[in-house]
């Protein structure tokens, strides 16, 4: 009977710890579950592409989000070049971001904001980095811009 | 010293004793294959109990442990990549 009891304990003790690893371990995802413009950049030499899944961005909501960031100031023309914009001085202020809405997964695309089909592309022209924000609603949109009206304000 | 035959009375009693032995044992295998079989039932009553507590006790965990922030992503470099977008979205 107190065998019993025992191996109870170590199936509880165990399936807890399951249940915790699922939730807390670090995965790496495949490429089929990440973006098409993950997906092309991660081939591309000079940028270092990433792909985050659900990140979190205040409140309750989470996007994915792709980074791209350019290894050399070669990269970070092309980079520019291929999302159809103009060089930036790559001296420029840390906090010197350009954002705009374009299609999704169409960083060169510029279009009017529409949930779910489109993307919020972030310029981080001090790091040679371009952020997108693959938001899908409305809420996640404000949430994201909700910063930039909190530093307004201050 | 001569050998001498049982009697018949003698011959009965050994009879009537052998068969009381053989009714024992039969009726000790019978409560040793009944307890054996309640002790089964027992145990996979419990387990299956078990079993249920601990499928709910998971769904627990998962349900209010809330998912890190990079968990799911593709780099390895997980700190510094989340620190440039965190940054990113904080500065926006």
């Amino acid at each position: 009977m107190k065998r019993r009891w025992l191996i109870t304990l170590l199936l509880c003790v165990a399936v807890l710890g399951g249940a915790l690893a699922f939730r807390l371990w670090p995965r790496t995802l495949s490429p089929d579950q990440c973006g098409t413009v993950y997906r092309h950049y991660a081939a591309v030499e000079g940028v270092e592409a990433t792909y985050i899944k659900d990140k979190h961005i205040g409140g309750d909501e989470q996007v994915d989000v792709t980074l791209l960031q350019a290894t050399d100031s070669t990269s970070w023309v092309t980079l520019l070049r291929d999302l159809d914009m103009p060089d930036f001085d790559v001296e420029a202020d840390d906090d010197f971001f350009v954002h705009y809405l374009a299609a999704k997964e169409h960083p060169d695309q510029r279009v009017p904001f529409s949930p779910g089909l489109c993307d919020l592309v972030v310029l981080w022209p001090a790091e040679s980095t371009v952020c997108i924000f693959h938001i899908a609603t409305e809420v996640q949109y404000d949430r994201l811009l909700k910063n930039q009206f909190d530093n307004l304000e201050q | 010293m001569q050998h001498q035959p049982h009697s018949t009375p003698d011959i009965e009693l050994l009879v009537a004793r052998r068969t009381r032995q053989a009714a024992e044992q039969r009726l000790l295998a019978e409560v040793d294959a009944g307890y054996g079989h309640r002790s089964l039932v027992a145990a996979v009553r419990h387990y299956a109990v078990v079993a249920v507590v601990a499928v709910v006790l998971a769904a627990g965990v998962i349900a209010c442990t809330s998912v890190p922030d990079g968990r799911d992503m593709t780099s390895a470099d997980r700190a510094a990549v989340l620190s440039d977008v965190n940054y990113v979205i904080d500065n926006l």
